[in-house]
């Protein structure tokens, strides 16, 4: 099978092309020991076979970012057989950057100019046929999000990949660089099918990895340092750049013909910018978007939540009386308590999900996303995360796991990481209902502060835990400056956010929907084993291990084998805890059950440890498919150790007071 | 004076005074030492918007102050 490459900078639509190419044939995995999302696919032309990788999107192939090595180490050591470089049309000249550094490895490439649309909107007519007899290579005009042109595509990779392999560019970098590339031909060793110009330019450019080849690194070193003096350039690097840039315009200027509308979107563009960094209008504005993106999420998603839920509980009641005349009881509970309520709790996320994900591309594809990074960003320093850090720190409060899948907006891999640990902390509406039975049952007069101290007290652990995390397990890695692109803002595609909100939202049930399934259906079964046992009483096997844990949280004031029960049920969703709490106690009596057990103070210290302790099951595989089981494991036993302490402190220090 | 003093107008770029990673990006992004830019936004102390022919690119304020310009007569 033929091997194509997906390259192009970040924002080029290069995933989108991808998924145009590859349909559903796809999978996606990390890239090894990084967590840097792959995407593999296939797709078939002509009856040839194509295996198909995207790429991390980069600028340029140096390695001062994981992407970046990833997409050079593919390119060198892995050869694929076409390379297709996508483009933003309407930024041409900087996505450009990447095509020359591609080109001059020699690989069989295909150049996709993608936004076709924007760039003529723009007022930029690029003439392909021209670039293509300049470049040497096939150039193929698309429109990803309309998914126009992926025929055309995929001929061309077809074609390319029938004919022998590429020359390298050679771009025209002076005398004394070809004489420096003479001279360097004996003095390094570099390993076999080796794209040799492409190293040798690497080499004065002082790559670190591929300097490593050169054998008299002194005396190489010393000959670089001087050409670049004798032409007065601040390092090799900034002057290969500029080299690169200007032949890029001079190829640009051969191929694409005058400018109309452009100025007149920046013109707009730049005056909705003016207004939106000053802070006084910004932060405002962006807590205002925050709001909506909140109410639509929750507002409009819990109700149909709601609606799914209650249909599995149809659903699961019906069943349960027909299938009490056909099997034995164990059975009946088994499909419908554990499989159907276990389904049911996987496809209850999705109406949340799929409006978090629309309203994300809704937002990036407006450009508007770029903007509140910046407005965001002084104040998210102060507490060592990224601007953009905000938008999932918010959605936390409606639901863990939607906030987690949003830190995929997050580009660096230090505050990805860093972001999805600390969102455990934001109280989601799942834990309002222990909060609602506890605070009914022991603060009736101080409900809303006491229920408002918890949600606080959230907060304030998740800027202690992001202010000490990053300056202890993320000490060495820095935070990538804050610069950007700010493409001019624009009419969202609605039809294209719909149809990827749905693909991703898909991607993540199937991946999510089995671990949570299984969840669901072992604590089922610990509930109602062994067999005969009432469901989740103190002979059931769940019933053995709270008593056999209790005893841990009799410092905190509620070490009984209830209450490690409910606790251990909540993992699964942490509603779950008050269901527990129901059915161990009875719902009539469960206020006075809980007011006999529990006093004011033991209660309280009960609400820390609910509110921090273990993230529900669902959250639990969110954070392990976005960052892995590492950064999981470290997770678990943070909130757990917290919620623990926090609730015995607590506890012990009330003691003196009460 | 640095990026982040400028109000608005047009300045040339007079250097990078941030490490190695800030000097690489500004390059990917197609901003060189020489550049004439103009200053779109800047609310001090808070992020600069710089443009470059029809590129628009913004800085954080931490970066801004790192990028040295001379007014240009």
């Amino acid at each position: 099978m033929k091997k194509v490459a997906i390259a192009g900078n970040p924002n080029s639509g290069k995933s989108t092309i991808f998924n145009n190419l590859t349909g559903l044939s796809q999978k996606t995995g990390n890239w090894p020991g990084v967590t840097v999302e792959k995407s593999e696919g296939e797709f078939t032309y002509n009856g040839e076979k194509f295996y198909v990788v995207d790429l991390p999107g980069t600028y340029g192939l140096s390695t001062f970012t994981i992407d970046e090595k990833i997409a050079r180490d593919f390119l060198v050591k892995e050869k694929p057989d076409v390379v297709v470089i996508v483009v933003d049309s309407s930024n041409i000249e900087r996505h450009f950057y990447l095509v020359t550094e591609i080109l001059e490895m020699g690989h069989n490439v295909v150049i996709d100019l993608n936004m076709i649309d924007l760039a003529e909107e723009k007022g930029d007519f690029i003439d392909e046929k021209m670039l293509s007899k300049i470049l040497k290579v096939p150039v193929v005009k698309t429109i990803a999000n309309k998914n126009k042109g992926t025929e055309e595509l995929k001929k061309s990779i077809y074609e390319v990949s029938k004919k022998e392999k590429n020359e390298p560019l050679k771009i025209n970098y002076g005398r004394d660089i070809e004489e420096f590339i003479e001279f360097l031909r004996d003095k390094v060793n570099l390993p076999e099918n080796f794209p040799e110009r492409w190293a040798y330019l690497k080499i004065f450019s002082k790559d670190e990895e591929i300097f490593e080849f050169v054998k008299d690194k002194e005396k190489v070193d010393e000959k670089i340092d001087r050409i670049v003096k004798s032409r007065g350039f601040p390092d090799p690097e900034t002057f290969i750049v500029e080299k690169k840039y200007g032949f890029i315009r001079g190829v640009l200027k051969e191929c694409i013909k005058e400018k109309r509308k452009l100025w007149k979107r920046l013109e707009i563009s730049d005056k909705i910018d003016r207004v939106i960094t000053n802070p006084w209008v910004g932060i405002p504005l962006f807590l205002i978007f925050m709001l909506i993106i909140f109410e639509i999420v929750f507002g409009i998603g819990n109700p149909l939540a709601d609606l799914i839920d209650r249909f599995i509980g149809f659903l699961n009641e019906s069943l349960k009386t027909l299938f009490a005349r056909i099997f034995p009881h164990f059975l009946t509970s088994l499909l419908t308590d554990g499989i159907i309520s276990g389904v049911g709790s996987v496809i209850v996320f999705l109406p949340n999900i799929f409006l978090l994900f629309f309203l994300i591309s809704f937002m990036e594809d407006s450009g508007y996303m770029a903007r509140a990074a910046f407005v965001m960003d002084r104040f998210m320093h102060y507490i060592g995360l990224h601007g953009k850090s905000f938008i999932p720190m918010i959605l936390g409060f409606g639901c863990n796991v939607p906030a987690i899948l949003a830190t995929r907006t997050l580009d660096s891999k230090k505050d990805r990481i860093l972001t999805i640990m600390i969102i455990p902390l934001m109280s989601c509406s799942a834990r309002l209902p222990i909060y609602i039975l506890f605070t009914g049952a022991f603060f009736k007069k101080f409900q809303a502060p006491i229920v408002f101290s918890l949600y606080f007290t959230g907060v304030f652990l998740a800027i202690v835990v992001a202010k000490i995390l990053s300056r202890t397990v993320f000490k060495k890695e820095e935070s990538p400056p804050l610069i950007m692109e700010l493409p001019p803002y624009k009419k969202p595609a609605i039809r294209w956010s719909l149809k990827l909100s749905w693909f991703r939202s898909k991607l993540f049930l199937r991946k999510a929907g089995t671990i949570i399934f299984s969840a669901v259906v072992i604590i089922w079964l610990l509930s109602s084993l062994p067999p005969g046992v009432e469901y989740a009483s103190k002979e059931s096997i769940l019933g053995k291990i709270g008593s056999f844990i209790a005893p841990i949280f009799s410092p905190a004031g509620f070490g009984r084998w209830e209450i490690a029960v409910a606790l251990l049920s909540g993992i699964v969703a942490k509603e779950v805890v008050v269901g527990t709490l129901g059915a161990i106690f009875g719902e009539q009596g469960l206020i006075s059950s809980l007011q006999s057990i529990f006093t004011p103070l033991s209660a309280y210290a009960f609400l820390l440890m609910s509110l921090i302790y273990i993230p529900c099951v669902a959250t639990i595989t969110a954070i392990k498919n976005e960052a892995g089981i590492k950064y999981l494991l470290l997770t678990i036993l943070y909130t757990f150790l917290l919620g623990w302490l926090l609730a015995v402190i607590f506890y012990q220090i009330g003691r003196f007071f009460i | 004076m640095s990026l982040s003093q400028v109000k608005k107008g047009k300045v040339r770029i007079a250097g990078f005074a941030g490490g190695k990673n800030f000097q690489k990006k500004m390059l990917a992004l197609g901003i060189f030492v020489g550049d004439i830019v103009e200053v779109i936004a800047n609310n001090y102390p808070g992020p600069v918007i710089i443009a470059k022919n029809s590129l628009r690119i913004g800085i954080g304020f931490g970066m801004a102050t790192k990028i040295l310009v001379e007014k240009i007569s």
